[in-house]
């Protein structure tokens, strides 16, 4: 018992700032990607050539990027000879549909809070149901942590059964 | 960058283990330590899952000094915090009481299904690998895992016998060894009618990628055979005889990728 006071002491309070404040990102963290096209020269595909899974599109002067086929990989802004492409660190990718995902310019249409009644309904708490379609495993290793130590929802946000959850969350390779 | 995620997914693990056991102390404090094992990942390339840092011919992104020292000293307070939390689970002699005989599995009946990585057990490590790679050195895989009695209970397998403080040196050889030079080489072309294989030893054991190459210099087949393939029939067979409640421990101890391939 002695121990495991002690070992509480040791370890401390850990938590983070957000979402009061903003989360602390390392310095490669790549984010939401922007094309800059004034820059592009004319009739460089040099990133839609460099890009693995053709997240890159180039109609006339307009670049456009489908970011639910990127992968967030370096290929496109070493490619790029003016630095017109770069990633920020906008952390924030989540969108409703999967329309919004398409990229033209500096954009995107990022997914709304639920409306009143639907927060009402599920008041403090979420559980999540996640459906593992041929995901990497990242998202399932980081929905797996949202337990009640790692609550963002204020209650435990993982649901082993279909039947206690609320949302359903899929995790699979971009369609 | 394996030896961070081995290290990410076994603290993980020994959490979850903890947590199944109801040893509320460890299964926290591994939940966060994994996540700063993750971040460090992070740290080296921009991505806690070590997105876009392995490319073809090398690696994306280079170790400077000084985020070699911060490298360096975020491991090290995170290895401080594992020692603890992990001592603390050990220590108690009810966790050791609900481990113990908990899913066994002979040697025998592991080499005959060919399961792999650390949940084989003291019949060796994963054989293939280690069979062609012979690694010399103290940091091989190998080495890093402790060799277990005969029929050891699983969780003690899985993770007791992971000696993390051997993975914390691992990698700090390994840091202070890089080479000089690009971390990147062009690779050119694939080259057209080839075959390859692979072994490389990932966190749950052997994984094996095999290319193939078309006329045109393009993937006809590409097949992958890892270590969750071989020891889903691992947990049944350390179910055998058991009670339904030693079914989340055995399970845990696996940490079986439940889709898609281990990468």
């Amino acid at each position: 018992m002695l121990e495991v006071l002690l070992a509480r002491l040791k370890q401390g309070r850990r938590t983070l700032a957000y979402p009061a404040g903003e989360p602390t990102l390392p310095d490669r963290f790549r984010g939401l990607p922007i094309v800059d096209a004034a820059k592009c020269p004319e009739g460089c595909r040099d990133c839609a050539d460099a890009c693995p899974t053709n997240a890159i599109t180039i109609d006339g002067a307009a670049v456009k990027l489908d970011l639910g086929r990127c992968l967030f990989c370096t290929d496109c802004t070493q490619a790029c000879p003016e630095g017109a492409i770069r990633h920020t660190t906008d952390y924030r990718l989540a969108t409703r549909h999967r329309d919004d995902l398409l990229l033209e310019g500096r954009t995107l249409k990022l997914a709304e809070a639920l409306e009143e009644k639907s927060r009402r309904l599920f008041g403090r708490s979420l559980k999540l149901r996640q459906v593992s379609a041929a995901g990497c495993n990242a998202c399932e290793a980081d929905l797996n942590v949202l337990g009640p130590s790692f609550s963002t929802w204020g209650d435990s946000a993982s649901s082993s059964s279909p039947r206690r959850a609320m949302p359903t969350a899929s995790s699979s390779p971009a369609r | 960058m394996l030896e961070l995620e081995r290290l990410a997914n076994h603290t993980g693990d020994l959490g979850a283990l903890a947590g199944d056991v109801g040893f509320l102390p460890t299964a926290s404090y591994c939940g966060r330590l994994r996540g700063d094992f993750l971040n460090l990942t992070a740290l080296l390339c921009g991505s806690r899952f070590g997105r876009g840092m392995v490319r073809p011919g090398g690696v994306a992104f280079d170790l400077e000094e000084g985020r070699r020292q911060q490298f360096l000293e975020r491991l090290e307070s995170a290895s401080r915090d594992v020692a603890n939390a992990v001592d603390l689970l050990w220590n108690s002699a009810s966790v050791n009481a609900r481990f113990e005989g908990t899913g066994t599995v002979s040697p025998e009946t592991s080499v005959a299904w060919g399961s792999s990585g650390p949940r084989r057990g003291p019949a060796g490590w994963s054989g293939m690998c280690g069979m062609i790679f012979r690694p010399a050195s103290s940091a091989s895989p190998r080495s890093r895992f402790r060799r277990g009695r005969r029929e050891t209970s699983l969780p003690a397998r899985t993770c007791g016998g992971w000696k993390f403080r051997r993975s914390i040196a691992f990698i700090r050889e390994q840091i202070a060894s890089f080479p000089d030079g690009p971390v990147r080489a062009n690779v050119g072309a694939i080259k057209p009618g080839h075959f390859v294989v692979t072994l490389v030893e990932g966190w749950r054991g052997e994984v094996c990628h095999t290319a193939l190459t078309n006329d045109e210099g393009r993937f006809s087949r590409y097949k992958i055979v890892d270590p969750s393939f071989h020891n889903w029939t691992g947990l049944a067979m350390s179910l055998r005889d058991q009670q339904i409640s030693d079914f989340p421990l055995c399970n845990k101890s696996f940490n079986l990728s439940y889709c898609g391939h281990d990468l």
